[in-house]
């Protein structure tokens, strides 16, 4: 059937290949079309992240991480005593971290009451800082600028994904055992939102740490009866050592836990590892 | 409103002139890319540098500070005081407010003080250039110095700077006296007399860390640190062990940084911190440093405990992790160096 021939207004027919486009249609002089709508409260599936949550993984165990060499040692000398450092005990989750950590998300939008356009999204954790990403085409930041946890985030849309770049992080950990990303790591974050799932596809870029990027996904499903709750933190200095906790090269006994449940080759990661084609790799070997 | 404004004109001039303005918080803006970074509290009083970066960079320096002095300090206000509104006159009385908005304004005050956290060139290098400021003559459209002002700034350190800077060597000076300090301290810490900008600063001896005369700078109200160079985010600690410097007393004062330093909230803002070199720094990215400098200072200590020499600490690579952040080949400051000074800073003396 030609369009034509079906008798549909002149004007009806350009909105409506405009829409089938994603061209935001009322731009030109008129508020601009948000895309998508994150509003609201997510909680985690504890699905692919199930890893993650919980206990967390053992010590020694890096599987699925590109590290190299530097980070495989950062993550080896990791003592979890590092949180009683008293500039620690109240470090909250970083960006890259904390789509796999405890609790839900609540995504808000913040709209100039005017223009009604979007300045900004904020994402915020359970147990984490207000993570900003600013719409509004504002550049980032020089180097020396000082770093968050969160980082500096900006947003864009490629049709109806929201699409995040994120720098200025503070280095953190980026598994519970001591994996870590330094502070100069990049990261992009592709954001989906299918109905009532939320999909967050994350590339983290580390030239000091990792091999290859990490690619990870994590799932989150709106959750309409739920609130952040208020996540106190008191710093004790009390019966503290002022010493660094932290394992000397070799040293790290518990690092024999990982290769309890896995090929101790697979738990020191790498990017070989992360591939498909290693498991044959591991199976050859093995024989 | 204005001081935004203002500040936006001043930072986009002075971009041009790579020496680049962060407004930190309170009175303090860093500079960068003077050699090291210069803390610079600008306000009514004048200007306060913490360090003057290199010589050949002086003359952009002062150019950029008296531009900063002029934009917060003395430009033209928007009267905002009329009638009830007008709390500065007991008689609600505006004329004082509308002759700030409708005259020229008063002169900004000039630099009145240098305060060197060391004594190397990236960091003294415009201590004379700054701190002699021209007689009767015209900066900005300026008159320096205004009546009533001391014609020069007052350039403080620790005692053992000016100690290594006018060591004589065949009856020569270290360093030409244009750029020693003019007053120094010998105690563990140092109050400024008086207010400066409408808050106190202190000052800290940091013994034995990049040398013997290191000092930190505590602006009270600002709640600003500035570290010298015991805190890079570019490079290892540069240890200077000729000159006292060690590994042990780096450590204490990236410690003591943190004892004085308050987080906003979860390990970040608050009390920020000018490193020496690098970005801008809390509480979370001291911290992260101390660990680095800990860690390292544990390895090469356990090795030296075990027995190993120079050549086999290096190859057993105590940095690894690290020389992709604050490592280096080639330059003043290498990795090879930092570990040869750590551990000859750690190693027993015979």
């Amino acid at each position: 059937m030609h369009l034509h021939s079906a008798k549909i207004p002149r004007p009806l027919l350009a909105f409506l290949a405009a829409m089938a486009a994603g061209v935001p249609v009322f731009a030109q002089g008129a508020p601009v079309l948000e895309l998508t709508d994150f509003s609201g409260v997510w909680a985690e599936r504890v699905h692919e992240d199930s890893y993650e949550r919980s206990g967390g993984p053992p010590l020694g165990d890096y599987q699925g991480i590109p590290l190299n060499d530097a980070g495989r040692r950062k993550a080896d000398s990791h003592d979890h005593s590092e949180w009683s450092l008293p500039e620690f005990q109240c470090r909250p989750h970083s960006a890259p971290y904390q789509w796999r950590a405890l609790g839900s998300v609540r995504f808000w939008n913040e709209v100039d009451p005017i223009g009604r356009d979007l300045r900004a999204i904020h994402v915020e954790y359970l147990r984490s800082l207000d993570r900003v990403i600013y719409m509004d085409g504002r550049p980032h930041p020089p180097e020396y600028a000082p770093y968050s946890w969160s980082g500096f985030s900006t947003g864009k849309w490629e049709g109806n994904t929201l699409v995040v770049d994120t720098d200025h992080i503070k280095g953190s950990y980026l598994r519970r055992n001591g994996a870590s990303f330094s502070d100069k790591a990049t990261m992009r974050e592709y954001i989906d939102r299918h109905g009532e799932y939320l999909v967050i596809t994350m590339i983290l870029t580390d030239p000091v740490w990792l091999e290859e990027p990490l690619i990870q996904t994590t799932n989150y499903a709106l959750d309409t009866h739920t609130a952040l709750t208020y996540y106190p933190c008191t710093v004790s200095e009390e019966n503290i050592s002022s010493a660094v906790p932290h394992f000397l090269p070799g040293t790290t006994e518990q690092l024999k836990d990982a290769a309890g449940w896995i090929p101790p080759q697979a738990a020191r990661g790498g990017a070989e590892s992360t591939y498909p084609d290693y498991r044959e790799k591991l199976k050859a070997a093995a024989k | 409103m204005k001081q935004v404004g203002l500040f936006f004109l001043a930072v986009t001039s002075v971009f041009a002139q790579d020496i680049h303005v962060l407004p930190v918080q309170g009175n303090v803006y860093m500079l960068v890319g003077a050699g090291g970074n210069i803390a610079a509290s600008i306000g009514p009083d004048g200007i306060l540098l913490v360090d003057a970066g290199t010589s050949q960079m002086s003359a952009k320096v002062l150019s950029t500070v008296l531009k900063l002095v002029t934009a917060v300090a003395a430009s033209p206000a928007p009267n905002r005081c009329t009638g009830l509104h007008c709390p500065e006159s007991p008689y609600r009385w505006s004329s004082p407010s509308l002759n700030a908005t409708i005259a020229s304004p008063g002169p900004p005050k000039p630099i009145r003080y240098i305060i060197n956290t060391g004594m190397d060139p990236d960091h003294t290098g415009g201590n004379e250039v700054l701190s002699a400021l021209p007689a009767d003559s015209k900066i900005l459209g300026v008159t320096f110095p205004p009546v009533g002002v001391a014609p020069t700034a007052t350039v403080i350190a620790h005692e053992n700077v000016l100690g290594r800077m006018s060591a004589e060597t065949n009856g020569k000076p270290a360093v030409a006296s244009g750029l020693w300090p003019t007053d120094t301290y010998r105690g563990t810490s140092y109050k400024l007399s008086e207010f400066f900008n409408g808050e106190g600063i202190q000052l800290f001896h940091v013994p034995a860390a990049h040398t013997d005369g290191d000092s930190m700078v505590y602006f009270r109200f600002s709640d600003v640190i500035a570290a010298g160079d015991i805190l890079s985010t570019t490079s290892y600690p540069v240890i200077d062990v000729a000159k006292g410097g060690t590994i042990q007393g780096a450590l204490d004062g990236l410690n003591h940084i943190l004892d004085i330093a308050i987080p906003e909230f979860r390990s970040q803002g608050g009390t920020l911190v000018i490193p020496g070199h690098g970005r801008l720094c809390d509480t979370g990215d001291v911290a992260n440093y101390r660990n680095m400098v800990a860690i390292i200072k544990d390895r090469i200590a356990d090795m030296i405990k075990k027995g190993m020499t120079l050549q086999q600490v290096k190859a057993a690579k105590p940095t690894l992790e690290y020389d992709g952040l604050y490592g280096a080949a080639t330059g003043p400051w290498t990795t090879d160096m930092f570990v040869e000074a750590a551990y000859k800073s750690l190693s027993p003396k015979r």
